[in-house]
């Protein structure tokens, strides 16, 4: 059980400060705020965060160790954290306790170009490890909407997906070991192997956990060649239907888009400034040159003859350009959110249509459809006054119930957070017994972010 | 004075409402603070959420938060990286001023503030003594429609900036005046540090002496100085009756129209570091660079963070005056980029910066040379 209260904060902090050093143990209230919340939307105030007791910021993976082992000793919990871009409330310390911020821990450690791989600490961001990769003619490839600012290791606790995941995969598949501070104190690392026929996948088990089963403190990843040639595109269709329809036919055609996204009238309108088109498929390509052109050639022959129409490439390029931004834009309309479900690809219209009901009534307001990376992953873009907050959850819980049913998932990129832990059991029945079996045997003070993953 | 819906930190309410619902932290990846300190509270979005709590009356005033919102160069990444242009810079320097009010200021602060108010400059220099940099042979004439605004820091700290740049008005035949003994600071410490009464104080004189001198326009070789004279003072003003120009602006025109001849070439790699006041709060980026690509055998190269994305050298914002150990690493992680693309030399644009990173370069035994813009153009000529 976890007791973070037992402790007095003059208690946590002189067994903390010892570890790590007094400058990285931060406790007054105005400290305590910036890390009360993430990006989850229903907390959008500094009066609705949740406090944690202390924050400790920690530079190795023995001054992790030291710490959760403090947290175990005295069950306090343990909330570990990136970047706090996540937005399902993962990195919220709902039960108190201790914020493990990952942020110091930012060293590239080594590449090895002759293995493709690059091993970090979790805190390094997306876009500097990228950089760094690109000036050695790399790329990694994961480009998540919060890639500007997001860890390596807050990426793997949710199992990111990201704008060149058709490429690429999401951030799970990009993941070759994992060094991990088990929630008793231990430390174990997997082999940095890119194929192994024995036993579990551990790996596995702990990408997506949302740091509920121990703390991540580094990664070896895989790394690709940087592209010769990337090409994108924008075709403008006359509906969504037609659209999505498209990009199965592309798919179905056995080619393989780096990119690929079918926005609805909304989105083409707010993101491309297209108002005369009812809807849109953003994509593309990269990798070698002729490759890439014999591609995107049979695409257009394949979308043009299903009725699309080519954007100016100025568009393409300007929507590419702005993706990361969409998201964060979004928030002038209001509280901004993503309803990132996924159904099974034969229910996305019928998904599609039901979220266009539910719009019709009233009971959400859409600033946009999509269909991301993956056919299945139908996500609704929305806002809402920070008045109407619980409506807001209401109507966003209806809509992931409906995909649940539908056979889907409630988050196809985002985690569980505090924000569908109560659905979890709903989504995936005795599945989650199992999970919680796992938790329970790994972490059995369930001093690890508890309260997330349905757990 | 003009007074602006942003001229109080409740006026920025709504940016900062507009950063707290939104929390991407694009602002993290280069604010020199973050980079070098880590830690949430020291970022843009970390102080967002420290100053609506502020506002809503969830914190109080302390040492503490001072401290949080002081360990700011106020550089403007944040507020360029945003995604939603919420204005953290202004939220800063109000906040700062709120905090001032209420007792809340760096000793280190308020001893600048004290020479400034007593001497005219932050250095406790004598005030008579602000032109002792002034080489003899030079000529400054007593009516002229040019005014060189010296800035304190050129003039008591690094005046060989001062005498490049009036050795240079000469070579071009510019005439100038210089406004001595009414030449007071600018007022930029004062107002970065949130010393709004100072600074107003300061500005009034200022533009006083300007417009009593007939001057058409106001050449400095401070990106400090000429933030403040161009953006603050006209902000404050509402209209100004002169036109302010930077040094680097003014030599890429001379080059143009032929005032100035650079004959003498320098076989050097160099790159080019851009003041944050200059750069990112001005939008000067392109005349020093066309400078440096006039100076022949000259190799410019760009370190990978330039123009908008630049990183800041740690000084402004009075955090040298009161955080010294971390502008000094400010200061070597922007050397340390400079040295990886292969640079021998730096040159810059502001005496503030180069404060900064010349000392760091001294104290840390950097083979890299560092010059004023204006210092380099003068050893092309002749």
């Amino acid at each position: 059980m976890v007791n973070s209260q037992a402790l007095s904060l003059h208690e946590v902090i002189k067994v903390l400060m010892p570890v790590v050093g007094k400058e990285n143990v931060l406790h007054e209230l105005y400290d305590l705020i910036p890390y009360s919340r993430d990006r989850y939307p229903l907390l959008t105030h500094p009066k609705l965060g949740m406090r944690p007791l202390a924050v400790v910021r920690p530079k190795t993976t023995q001054e992790v160790q030291e710490i959760v082992k403090i947290a175990n000793r005295f069950r306090i919990a343990l909330i570990p954290r990136g970047s706090g871009t996540n937005y399902a409330g993962s990195a919220i310390p709902t039960k108190g306790g201790i914020i493990l911020d990952l942020t110091r821990m930012n060293r590239i450690l080594w590449v090895n170009e002759e293995s493709m791989s690059v091993k970090v600490e979790a805190g390094v961001i997306l876009q500097v490890l990228e950089e760094e990769l690109n000036k050695r003619g790399f790329t990694f490839g994961h480009d998540p909407g919060s890639f500007p600012s997001a860890t390596v290791g807050g990426c793997i606790s949710t199992r990111s997906l990201g704008w060149r995941a058709g490429k690429y995969g999401d951030m799970g598949r990009l993941v070759l070991s994992l060094k991990m501070v088990m929630p008793t104190g231990s430390v174990i690392e997997t082999r940095d192997m890119p194929k192994s026929s024995t036993g579990f996948d551990v790996n596995s088990l702990f990408i997506g956990a949302e740091g509920t089963l121990g703390v991540i403190t580094e990664a070896t990843l895989r790394m690709h060649p940087f592209p010769e040639r990337k090409e994108i595109r924008i075709y403008a269709f006359l509906s969504f239907e037609l659209a999505f329809k498209s990009l199965l036919k592309v798919l179905r055609s056995g080619l393989n888009p780096m990119t690929s996204c079918v926005i609805d009238q909304e989105e083409i309108k707010g993101f491309v400034g297209e108002p005369r088109a009812r809807a849109g498929l953003i994509i593309g390509y990269e990798g070698v040159k002729e490759l890439v052109e014999a591609q995107m050639k049979r695409t257009a022959s394949i979308l043009e003859g299903e009725g699309g129409r080519k954007l100016v490439d100025e568009a393409a390029e300007n929507y590419w350009a702005n993706r990361h931004d969409m998201f964060s834009k979004m928030n002038v309309e209001g509280v901004a959110d993503s309803i990132d479900t996924a159904v099974p690809v034969n229910k996305v219209l019928e998904f599609y249509e039901f979220l266009k009901d539910q719009i019709k009534k009233g009971k959400i307001k859409s600033l946009g459809i999509s269909s991301w990376m993956l056919p299945e992953n139908l996500s609704l873009d929305s806002a809402f006054d920070e008045a109407e907050a619980e409506e807001y959850r209401v109507a966003r819980d209806e809509i992931v119930r409906k995909a649940i049913e539908l056979g889907g998932t409630s988050s196809y990129c985002v985690g569980v957070g505090v924000r569908f832990s109560h659905l979890m059991k709903m989504e995936h029945g005795p599945v989650l017994d199992v999970m919680k079996t796992i938790k329970r045997a790994l972490d059995p003070n369930n001093t690890m972010n508890p309260g997330k993953s349905g757990l | 004075m003009k007074m602006s819906e942003n001229s109080t930190l409740k006026g920025l309410y709504n940016d900062l409402s507009l950063c707290n619902r939104c929390r991407c932290g694009f602002c993290r990846r280069n604010c020199v603070t973050y980079r070098v300190l880590g830690a949430e509270p020291l970022t843009a979005r970390g102080r967002n959420a420290m100053a609506l709590s502020w506002l809503e009356g969830l914190i109080d005033g302390s040492q503490g938060l001072a401290e949080r919102f002081f360990l700011c160069t106020t550089c403007g990444f944040c507020r360029d990286r945003c995604p939603t242009n919420v204005d953290t810079v202004n939220i800063v320097e109000k906040l700062r001023a709120e905090l001032a009010k209420k007792g809340f200021t760096k000793p280190e602060h308020d001893a600048f503030i004290r020479h400034i108010e007593r001497v005219h400059n932050p250095y406790a220099e004598p005030h008579k003594k602000r032109l002792r940099w002034l080489p003899l042979g030079v000529k400054v004439v007593e009516k002229a429609d040019m005014a060189y605004f010296i800035g304190c820091t050129a003039a008591y700290r690094r005046p060989e900036i001062a005498k490049a740049t009036v050795k240079l008005l000469n070579v071009a035949d510019v005439n100038f005046i210089l406004l001595h003994p009414e030449e007071w600071c600018c007022g930029s410490p004062a107002l970065r540090v949130g010393r709004e009464n100072l600074f107003s104080e300061l500005a009034r004189h200022n533009v006083e002496a300007i417009t009593r001198a007939s001057i058409e326009r106001v050449v400095t070789s401070c990106a400090g100085c000429y933030r403040t004279l161009k953006k603050d003072y006209l902000e404050f003003f509402g209209d100004l009756p002169f036109e302010i120009i930077h040094t680097s602006e003014l030599i890429a025109e001379l080059i143009k129209n032929g005032s100035l001849e650079l004959s003498t070439g320098i076989t050097k790699t160099v790159t080019y570091h851009d003041p944050c006041h200059l750069g990112r709060h001005m939008k000067v980026f392109e005349p020093p660079r066309e400078v440096l690509r006039s100076i022949p055998a000259l190799r410019f190269v760009e370190m990978p963070r330039n123009r908008e994305a630049a990183l800041c050298c740690g000084a402004g914002g009075g955090v040298k005056a009161a955080f010294p150990d971390f502008a000094h690493q400010a200061a070597l992680e922007r050397l340390l980029e400079a040295q990886e693309i292969g640079a021998r030399m730096v040159v810059s644009t502001c005496p503030f910066c180069a404060h900064n990173l010349k000392n760091a370069i001294i104290e840390k035994g950097l083979h890299l040379e560092f010059y004023d813009l204006t210092e380099l153009v003068l050893k092309t000529i002749g």
